[in-house]
């Protein structure tokens, strides 16, 4: 077969020609990329990818569509309708890697990878949908729509019940219609509302409700008897799956299931109201092995080496805990130019940050950076993964030259990067607290005993994090497992910590301290006037949690990203390990 | 047992993966948020404004002082979001302090008093602090409260015309207190002076 890296060289512009009929109620329905790709840019071997689709009891949806998105999920390229025998048929000319939904009224979207070598003529794929499985009851349930962009962040509304059994909402708008999906139904995906008549593809492989609206508000209904429970699995089988496309096809599904399944356990535990800490070992103790083992035989198995780097890539990039060995494996395996990279860039900075050997994993960063055959094309994509990444190891270690060098590289190389806009801000060369520069003099007052003082030369000999707090402050008390976990672990190596208060009240502190799960058995003080206080404007805290670290002579070690969450464990033994 | 490293390209060759995963530990973390900016003070985070005073159609009994709405918008940045009025502490944060937000009189006209405050519901906001996802009741985008300020009334005006001059104004402080995803601001207290319109 042609090199599969040269075809995703190829992946733009992209081109495609949808089998009529080509999904225009989606097209009407605003859509976006439903039509893409009309223009022809003829390739000379056009894949044709069709074959069934069906749902649970093996027979045809009344809606079902196939749309085949650019990988791992933008635009959509291709589509069609999914005909009422249950047939369908698309041909897309253009080559890459690409992933491609079936999604049906009432059924569980199923997704897959699809690679396109322009080698293989047709493509033929079964796919049966299942049921959604429900949630024990709609306590949780809510309602998302044009009113929030579809933006969970950006507020749902909950469903109210009602005396009847139904859940009802109102919804405040102005214009002619409204599109909207219940959540909180199902332990993962938003639903359509089965009773309506109107539906359009949400892009991800379900379906939006769309409603004429002809006031200024509209009550939405969701009925709970209309809906069909059935925890079916969904399965889609390529009819050669000894093709590259079916090879890769399976793999992807493997993943897929991998990541539904740790999402469904995250959603499960939060509806039982899991603690902070039970999620977090949701988290920390995810079966990584499994993963590997998966991933380790199909790679292994794979004959063609640019595919088994693409596996790899995407492994790393899945949003699910990188296994360790996979990673350290796949610096070796894929060369730094290589642009399997491109598939998914976000799996180079992943795949980075999991080899647990930071050595390693920075000689690679540069190595991309080097590598003249990005020059090619993919450049600017990759690169300012790299720079961030190296970045971001630079400050953890903070080397103050490194940090000003790679961040001259990627507001000067790459300005119009995404990554670029935002470093511009964080890691300027002259800002006040950066690692490598010495921590201004301060002196507060303990709250435990107002007649001590403690100044920044009382701190000197000792590795110290400034961490200034709040009771009223959220992602403080996220914090608190693991800073009490950091301060157990490492007190005893010379670590120590100064908590510093912005709350409105001491006596909030003191409550919070000795009432509560987190007794912060060190340093702390009480901030008068919190952010508007001299020593906020001197240490530069306008917003918190914000730590700093201080090495034995005042030095700042670290700030902020690098001391929160799991990274904080990572810092601190780095640090104490050179200091010590 | 074989290191981790090249993958092994021959099938025949391939070494059992398991037993070499099994004794990593992974310490990977989110590289989400790293380049999160403060903004001084949260002063862009978060407006107050006066959205609209009207007089309620009034179906008091003759007599009755008359109402007028204040209407107090709290728009919100994208990616900020407040805690409602009456806040609700999700089992994860167990210990907060919450700071709800509040509408207090400041100062007002002799007589001027607040009849009641209607705030609307809270929505679902998610966030992701550390490694997982919360769901917090907040106030985010634009939130509307609606106050109701009852006038004394004119008695020599006869029933609801009110006694207040154009020169009148209530003073309010509205307080909040805003996050995004990954930081949270100081306490705000921003105070809004309205004028108390008077009948024709």
């Amino acid at each position: 077969m042609p090199t599969i890296i040269a075809v995703i060289l190829l992946l733009a512009p992209l081109s495609a020609a949808a089998q009529s009929p080509t999904g225009d109620s989606l097209v009407q329905a605003g859509i976006p990329g439903a039509r893409a790709g009309q223009e022809d840019h003829a390739r000379p071997r056009p894949t044709r990818i069709s074959g069934t689709l069906v749902g649970d009891d093996g027979s045809p949806i009344s809606v079902a569509h196939v749309h085949v998105h650019q990988w791992p999920g933008g635009d959509v390229l291709a589509s069609t309708v999914v005909q009422p025998d249950g047939s369908w048929s698309l041909a897309v000319d253009t080559t890459g890697v690409f992933l491609a939904w079936f999604s049906g009224i009432g059924h569980r979207g199923e997704r897959v990878g699809l690679l396109l070598t322009g080698e293989e003529d047709q493509i033929e794929v079964e796919v049966r949908l299942g049921r959604h499985e429900l949630r024990d009851g709609l306590d949780g349930a809510t309602l998302i729509g044009d009113f929030n962009e579809f933006a969970e962040d950006r507020g749902t509304l909950p469903l109210l019940p009602r005396a009847d059994g139904l859940r009802v909402v109102d919804v405040a708008t102005e214009a002619d219609t409204l599109a909207y999906q219940f959540l909180g139904v199902t332990w993962t995906a938003p639903i359509e509302d089965p009773r309506a008549r109107r539906f359009a593809y949400d892009g991800s492989g379900g379906y939006r409700s769309i409603v004429d609206v002809d006031r200024s508000f509209t009550t939405i209904v969701l009925d709970p008897t209309s809906l069909e429970a059935e925890d079916g699995a969904g399965e889609v089988r390529f009819i050669d799956p000894s093709s590259p496309s079916g090879r890769f096809g399976t793999y992807t599904r493997h993943l897929f299931d991998r990541v539904d399944a740790y999402f469904e356990r995250r959603a499960r535990a939060a509806a039982s109201g899991a603690s902070l800490a039970e999620m977090r070992a949701i988290y920390e103790t995810y079966d990584r092995v499994t993963d590997a083992m998966i991933v380790a035989s199909v790679v292994a198995e794979e004959p063609d080496p640019e595919l088994r780097d693409i596996m790899l890539v995407i492994y790393m990039a899945a949003p699910i805990r990188t296994d360790t060995a996979i990673a350290a494996a796949a610096l070796e395996e894929i060369p730094p130019g290589s642009p399997a990279w491109l598939v998914q860039p976000s799996g180079l900075s992943k795949g980075l940050s999991a080899t647990g050997n930071r050595d390693r994993s920075r000689e690679y960063a540069l190595a991309v950076l080097r590598s003249p055959e990005l020059e090619a094309g993919g450049s600017d994509r990759l690169r300012p993964v790299a720079l961030v990444w190296l970045l971001e190891d630079a400050l953890a270690r903070g080397s103050a030259h490194e940090l000003e060098a790679y961040h001259a590289w990627l507001i000067g190389e790459y300005p119009d990067s995404n990554a670029a806009e935002k470093a511009a801000a964080l890691y300027a060369p002259d800002r006040l607290i950066q690692p490598g520069s010495r921590i201004p003099n301060f002196e507060v007052r303990s709250i435990d005993d107002p007649s001590v003082t403690i100044s920044r030369a009382d701190l000197e000999g000792r590795v110290v994090m400034l961490d200034f707090w709040a009771t009223w402050c959220g992602p403080c008390i996220s914090e608190m497992p693991y800073v009490h976990e950091a301060y157990e672990k490492y007190s005893r190596e010379g670590f120590t910590i100064l908590s510093l208060s912005f709350d409105l009240a001491r006596e909030d502190v003191e409550k919070f301290r000795s009432e509560g799960d987190w007794p912060m058995p060190w340093l702390h003080v009480f901030v008068e006037q919190g952010a508007e206080s001299e020593l906020a404007t001197d240490l530069d805290v306008v917003n918190i949690p914000r730590a700093i670290l201080i090495g034995p002579d005042g030095t700042i070690l670290a700030t902020n990203e690098s001391l929160r969450g799991e990274r904080l464990d990572e810092t601190l033994s780095r640090v104490l390990r050179s200091e010590n | 047992m074989a290191a981790p490293g090249r993958f092994v390209r021959r099938a025949t060759a391939v070494t059992p993966m398991t037993a070499v995963t099994a004794l990593l530990v992974v310490a990977i973390a989110s590289p989400t948020g790293l380049f999160a900016q403060g903004v001084r003070g949260g002063a862009d985070s978060v407006r107050v404004r006066v959205a609209g005073v009207e007089r309620v159609a009034s179906q008091d009994a003759e007599g009755e002082a008359p109402l007028l709405e204040i209407r107090v918008a709290i728009d919100h940045a994208a990616g900020f979001h407040s805690w409602p009025d009456e806040p609700v502490v999700p089992p994860e944060l167990k210990g907060l302090n919450p700071i709800a937000t509040s509408i207090e009189v400041v100062s007002a006209p002799d007589g001027v008093e607040i009849d009641r405050i209607e705030w609307p519901d809270p929505v679902t906001v998610t966030v992701r602090y550390t490694s997982e996802t919360l769901d917090l009741l907040s106030f985010t985008d634009t939130t509307v409260a609606r106050l109701r300020v009852r006038l004394p009334a004119n008695r020599d005006g006869g029933a609801n015309r009110a006694a207040v001059s154009p020169d009148d104004r209530i003073e309010l402080r509205v307080q909040l207190q805003s996050c995004d995803e990954e930081y949270c601001y100081p306490p705000r207290r921003e105070t809004l002076l309205v004028p108390l319109v008077t009948d024709p």
